[in-house]
């Protein structure tokens, strides 16, 4: 199996390469008939790896070849499939082949339809290699390819002005995490001496043992804090959030594939593959789990008051990843990539249901001008409604298993910060299910709030339709995988790569207890959802009404745009313009020019020297010679002496 | 009176000098300043045979005639520039061309 | 063939070149450019060969060495080692490039033009190949003129101005230089009784710290000039906006790294201790020029100055790579110069091809070229990216490499220095975005943008009339075909930028934008390919360099430790 692995990746990667070079000329709309087969059969090797990888138990590699050799700091590309990698190919694939599929339908008779089919594969192909990669720097190197590829992707419709500043925001926020990641790898280097995460003398194995090598503790605290800030910056954590829903400019089946479903969870990925340093310092796990918590609870608050219907899943991607990151803080791992997995599958059929929503009303993504569209779209509807009972945690669907588990895990970790990681995860639980359901009848439910004779929603198509309901399915099962709770197939695997975390034995009755208030408390989210929207029993414009300062407090996102604009953004600026007036051309080159008027004005006196007249040269030279005979008798001969 | 010495042949020469110096350092007209020119040329070629002569060698004659030979040069395309100067601005007088100054 | 000279027939070939237009007839036109270009890809395939002959070691190979005046010690001595031959590769394929896109764009003197160019090019040959001082010093002074008169000849409206500061700020440099060669070399003379002008030699000498202190700053500077470094950098905003493009390639492509290449080859090996003296001075400089350049760059309205002053920023990771002293940051600062060769080059002919169209250069006259020039803005994101350091693409290994040197050095000044990843994303971003994305001026949105209803356009439309916006103004239509440069309507002349508006509203850019033609895909297509293959795979050039700074760093360990 190993020999096979570069195909992995090399399947999208040539689907990208057709695409751009020949898509113009010659492909044009044919260009999902390149992209699905690749991928598709990237998917199937995928599959094949995780079959034998789960047969063997044992993590699989391929060298493919020596990048940068500098000195002693030398860089390998190579692949490395453990149970982690594993689980993460066949949910990027899957997903990933799956927003082909819906993508075709979403994008068709779009005039840069071979573009987004070139774009779309050359993410999974990073997206790949990002969690093939056995060292920090190749890691670092297709984090940021997926961040160039999310540029493209959110600046597609790039006509729109907004859509170009949301793909600079991105990606200028991206690079303010990259640049702390960066720091980590260097650091990591010259604390390890190497960057390959395994093999005897990987950062790991060093890392495990740190006390006996001498490595300061610190250092490892340090290198945990840089990496996570990488991971806020991609997994949108506060205070690098800001991008994720501005990301949203994007074509939908890129917003479902990368901003909810695989890239955004790359963060996540990443400091869960570097566990062994997490575990070696409680700082930094305990930073991680504050961020994640803080992050969980404030995107979840913002999501309760927006209006547009992918911002409202986009700050629940957030709020979600939160999730992931407490629990990665508190030392749930494996409930971590636990709701990463299910995650991708909820999310991904949420934005997807989204896209067929916001096609089928003709662009709209304003919910106040939807309503009722339960009749008009019906496999949306019910697929939707799955995902977001998914979304809000309630039994059985997949996001119960893996939300309950992260509080679970929360609430009995050693962490210092554990019980109110998982108070604050179960208020955020609440609102979750709160503004899932808000949007779902504001939406499915109730009157038609458009225009009904001149817009009439239609249920998407073929393309569209499957991907919703394949995507379904697992939304309902996946979560059995997980079963039961700290124990299932799924923890068995992973075991594996998570091999020095101690297994904290639940008791059956802390495991019920907190299914059971998972449960009440997701069902009373939706409960008031219903008595707001359906019934009417609370009246969402009083409400408004009167907290009227903490509405707008939410509804303008906690106002961090406008921070980071008034702090950081506009001074930066101003600073800028000052160098380059004031002391670029104010004091630098008027200093050299100041040197160049000066000589010209001594030029300019001294010039009048030249008369022009022959005699007045004449006489020069005559006293000239005068003067120089003088010296030479006056000093050199014996004449006066 | 004495013997006739270097000493003398070199005081006429430093007249000669100096009041072909003076000429052309006072004179206006570029044709009298080109013979002042002359004049200091001479000067020199009279110190240059009076120590051939003192010295009782061919050398200082030598180079006299060698000298003589460039300023019969010198005189040929000095005047040709005059001549064409003259011919364009219609003057000799030197206080007149200060074509360089600007 | 051993004794063939190959690395004086590489040199000179350019050379032999410029005579031969010298003596071409004048009636034709076509001559003397099918003759540069003969010249100079028989230079560049000559100089392939001897990329593929050169053995991985730290000697100085293919030498050659007549005695040329042998009372004052100067014999005429060329040699390459790894850093050499890795620029004179770069050196030759960028002049084929500059003289295949002046193919058409220059139309006036195209005789003289030609004789400029490839008298630059030997120059700059002879700088890369010279060992002996006073070769060296006589190529590097040939090299300044025939660049001066391009930026001020063939260049833009104030084109005097930036030839003249250009050259004296260059020949400032390179009299301090003079200065300090004649110093070594009656050093060298008074230590041992030989005169000379060879390096090897030369690096044998014991020079006193205080000698070597100022002599080492003498040398500094007229590279530094070169580089340019922070604060000597104000002649290169000017030079590049004025110069025709392909001079800018060739002045930012090669001429720039004419400054690293001499503080590798003079200032490190010969006065290790004036380096030690001088590195903190010299990294503190670096790191304000690179944070500096991007932060200056950031509010530029002129393409080509903000590419300058990102230019100033790159280059800052030269220095800084060469002067912390390991492995990583002088591999790295070799990668920058070659990756900024390629890129910056790229991304000066990218401007190029829209201000041959445009005839402006104010990122605010543009919008929306990806829907008129889909090509040209492909490859301007590859080059794009390439500059802000995008893994994959050759500028981000040798950017990561300097700042991992830098964080043995010192972690502070690492973060400080990596931090412009940031900056750099920034500025080529927003300058990407105001080109590239957005829609023209005058074009009304796709049907179905939600982002604007038609009254808003109305209400753009009319805040563009009257210049509140001025972010869109378009240029007045340019009469098409007019490739003189020399009287343009240069909208950075105009005092107010936002006046240039149309004469009504609604006014819709009617210039034909022909994308990328076949000529200039010829021109771009190679430096595209260079720039991801040394992205993914730069193991040969380090291959080729690595021994040769490991004599350094062994010459410098060898000295600072004893």
């Amino acid at each position: 199996m190993e020999d096979l692995l570069y195909l992995i990746p090399l399947l999208p990667l040539a689907a990208f390469v057709i695409n751009i070079l020949l898509g113009r000329g010659f492909i044009r709309d044919n260009a999902h008939w390149v992209a699905l087969p690749l991928v598709g059969a990237s998917w199937i090797v995928a599959l094949l790896v995780f079959l034998d990888v789960r047969d063997t138990e044992h993590a699989i590699s391929q060298h493919l070849f020596t990048w940068i050799p500098a000195g002693d700091f030398v860089v390998d590309v190579n692949l490395y499939v453990d149970q982690l990698t594993a689980i993460m190919l066949l949910v990027v694939l899957t997903v990933g082949f799956l927003v082909h599929v819906y993508s075709v339908g979403y994008m068709h008779g779009d005039p840069g339809f071979y573009r987004f089919f070139a774009y779309l594969p050359l993410f999974v192909f990073s997206m790949l290699m990002l969690v093939l990669a056995d060292n920090l720097l190749v890691l670092f190197v297709f984090w940021e390819a997926v961040g160039l590829c999310s540029y493209f992707l959110i600046g597609y419709y790039f006509r729109r002005r907004s859509a170009g500043n949301a793909a600079k925001k991105a990606f200028i926020v991206n690079r303010v995490g990259d640049l702390g990641f960066g720091l980590g790898v260097m650091l990591t280097f010259w604390t390890f001496g190497t960057i390959s995460f395994y093999g005897e003398h990987g950062i790991f194995e060093q890392a495990a043992h740190h006390a006996e090598l001498g490595i300061a503790g610190g250092a490892l605290t340090a290198i945990g804090i840089l990496l996570f800030i990488g991971a806020c910056g991609k997994s949108a954590q506060f205070p690098l959030h800001v991008w994720l829903p501005d990301a949203m400019e994007g074509p939908t089946p890129v917003s479902a594939l990368i901003h909810a479903a695989t890239m955004v969870t790359a963060g996540i990925y990443m400091v869960a593959r570097n566990y062994t340093i997490y575990i070696q310092s409680e700082s930094a796990m305990m930073v991680v789990a504050i961020v994640g918590a803080f992050t969980a609870f404030m995107a979840a608050t913002i999501a309760l008051t927006q209006n547009d219907i992918k911002r409202v899943v986009a700050y629940s991607t957030v709020s979600q990843l939160g999730y992931m990151a407490f629990a990665l803080g508190t030392g749930a791992w494996v409930a971590a990539i636990f709701h990463l997995m299910t995650h991708a599958f909820f999310k991904g059929l949420l934005f997807l249901g989204c896209g067929s929503v916001i096609h089928g009303m003709h662009e709209e993504q304003d919910m106040r001008k939807m309503g009722g569209l339960r009749k008009y779209m019906p496999v949306t509807f019910w697929t939707f409604l799955i995902g977001s009972l998914a979304n809000a945690g309630v039994v059985p669907l997949a996001g119960f298993w893996s939300k309950d588990e992260i509080i679970v895990g929360a609430w009995i970790s050693d962490s210092s910060f554990g019980k109110p990681a998982a108070i604050i995860g179960l208020a955020a639980a609440f609102l979750t299910a709160l503004y899932m359901f808000r949007l779902v009848f504001l939406v499915f439910f109730g009157k038609e709030r458009f225009d009904t004779e001149h817009i009439h929603p239609h249920e998407s198509g073929a393309w569209m339709a499957i991907p919703l309901v394949l995507l379904a399915i697992p939304s309902v099962l996946i979560g059995f995988v997980g079963f039961p709770p700290e124990d299932g197939p799924f923890h068995h695997f992973l075991h594996h790569a998570f091999e020095l975390v101690e297994v904290h034995h639940v008791s059956m009755t802390t495991t019920w207890t907190f299914g059971i208030i998972s449960t009440v408390v997701a069902l009373g989210g939706i409960f008031i959802a219903w008595l707001a929207y359906i019934r009417g029993a609370i009246n969402p414009a009083a409400v408004r009404e009167r907290f009227e300062g903490t509405y707008q407090f939410l509804y303008n996102k906690w106002y961090f745009d406008e921070l980071y604009d008034a702090t950081i953004v506009q001074p930066l600026r101003r600073f800028s313009m000052f160098l380059w007036k004031v002391v670029d051309e104010g004091i630098i080159d008027a200093a050299v020019n100041g040197v160049a008027t000066g000589i010209a004005a001594i030029s300019q006196r001294v010039r009048h020297v030249q008369t022009g007249l022959v005699a007045n040269y004449a006489l020069a030279i005559a006293i000239g010679m005068v003067l120089l005979v003088g010296v030479y008798l006056a000093a050199f001969s014996d004449l006066f002496q | 009176m004495s013997e006739l010495g270097v000493e003398h042949f070199l005081f006429l020469s430093a007249a000669l000098f100096i009041i072909g110096m003076m000429g052309l350092l006072t004179r206006r007209n570029l044709l009298v300043i080109f013979m002042c020119v002359e004049l200091m040329l001479t000067a020199v070629n009279i110190s240059l045979v009076a120590f051939g002569w003192e010295t009782n060698t061919l050398n200082g004659q030598a180079f006299a005639i060698f000298s003589i030979s460039i300023a019969a040069a010198e005189a040929a395309v000095g005047l040709a520039i005059i001549v064409a100067l003259s011919r364009r601005i219609r003057t000799v007088d030197v206080a007149d061309i200060h074509e360089l100054k600007d | 063939m051993d004794d063939f000279p190959l690395l004086s027939t590489i040199a000179y070939l350019p050379l032999v070149g410029a005579l031969a237009i010298l003596f071409a007839p004048r009636a034709s036109s076509t001559l003397p450019r099918t003759i540069a270009l003969v010249a100079s890809l028989a230079s560049f395939v000559l100089s392939l060969v001897l990329l593929a002959g050169f053995e991985h070691n730290a000697e100085f190979q293919y030498t050659e060495k007549v005695v040329w005046l042998d009372e004052l010690g100067v014999s005429y001595f060329m040699g390459v080692d790894g850093i050499a031959v890795l620029l004179i590769a770069l050196t030759t394929l960028l002049s084929v490039i500059a003289i295949w896109w002046s193919w058409e764009t220059i139309t006036v003197r195209t005789r003289e033009y030609y004789i400029a160019l490839l008298l630059l090019e030997t120059g700059m040959l002879g700088v890369f190949m010279a060992l002996d001082l006073f070769v060296f010093y006589i190529f590097w002074e040939i090299m300044l003129i025939p660049m001066a008169l391009l930026i001020g000849i063939w260049g833009s409206t104030d084109r005097v101005y930036a030839a003249v500061k250009f050259f004296l700020y260059t020949l400032f440099g390179s009299l301090l230089m003079l200065v300090a060669i004649v110093a070594t070399y009656q050093s060298y003379f008074n230590e041992t009784g030989v005169r000379t002008l060879n390096v090897l030699e030369l690096q044998g000498g014991s020079y006193g710290e205080t000698f070597q202190f100022w002599v080492f700053a003498a040398f500094f500077i007229a590279f530094a000039v070169k580089v340019p470094m922070f604060p000597f950098h104000t002649w290169l905003p000017d030079a590049h906006v004025q110069a025709p493009t392909a001079a800018s390639v060739i002045l930012a492509a090669v001429m720039l790294k004419m400054g690293g290449y001499g503080m590798l080859r003079f200032n490190l090996p010969l006065f290790p201790d004036g380096t030690e003296a001088w590195t903190v001075a010299v990294i503190v400089l670096s790191i304000i020029g690179i944070i500096y350049g991007a932060l200056v760059a950031l509010v530029q309205p002129d393409m080509k100055k903000l590419i300058a002053y990102s230019s100033v920023s790159h280059m800052g990771f030269v220095t800084l790579g060469i002067f912390i002293m390991n492995m990583q940051g002088l591999d790295g600062a070799m990668l920058v110069m070659l990756a900024h060769g390629f890129n910056t080059g790229a991304l000066f002919l990218i401007v190029g091809v829209i201000y041959e169209r445009a005839h402006t250069r104010d990122i605010r006259a543009f919008g929306g070229m990806a829907t008129r020039m889909p090509i040209w803005s492909a490859y301007f994101a590859l080059f794009l990216f390439a500059s802000i350091g995008l893994p994959g693409l050759s500028g981000f290994v040798g950017e990561f490499l300097v700042a991992l040197g830098t964080w043995d050095y010192n972690r502070l000044a690492a973060v400080i220095t990596f931090s412009v990843v940031i900056f750099a994303a920034w500025y080529m971003l927003w300058l990407y975005q105001r080109v590239v994305f957005g829609r023209a001026w005058g074009e009304l949105p796709d049907p179905g943008d939600t982002e604007l209803t038609r009254g808003e356009i109305e209400e753009l439309a009319e805040a563009n009339y009257h210049g509140h916006l001025g972010t869109d103004a378009p240029q007045p239509a340019v009469s098409g075909g007019d490739h003189d440069t020399h009287d343009d309507h240069d909208a950075l002349t105009n005092e107010n930028p936002e006046e240039v508006g149309p004469t009504h509203k609604g006014q819709m850019d009617s210039r034909p934008w022909t994308d990328i033609t076949f000529r200039e895909h010829l021109a771009l297509a190679p430096l595209a390919v260079l720039t991801i293959v040394f992205g993914v795979y730069p193991k040969p050039i380090l291959d080729i360099v690595e021994p040769s700074f490991q004599a350094i760093l062994d010459g410098a360990t060898r000295v600072v430790g004893g």
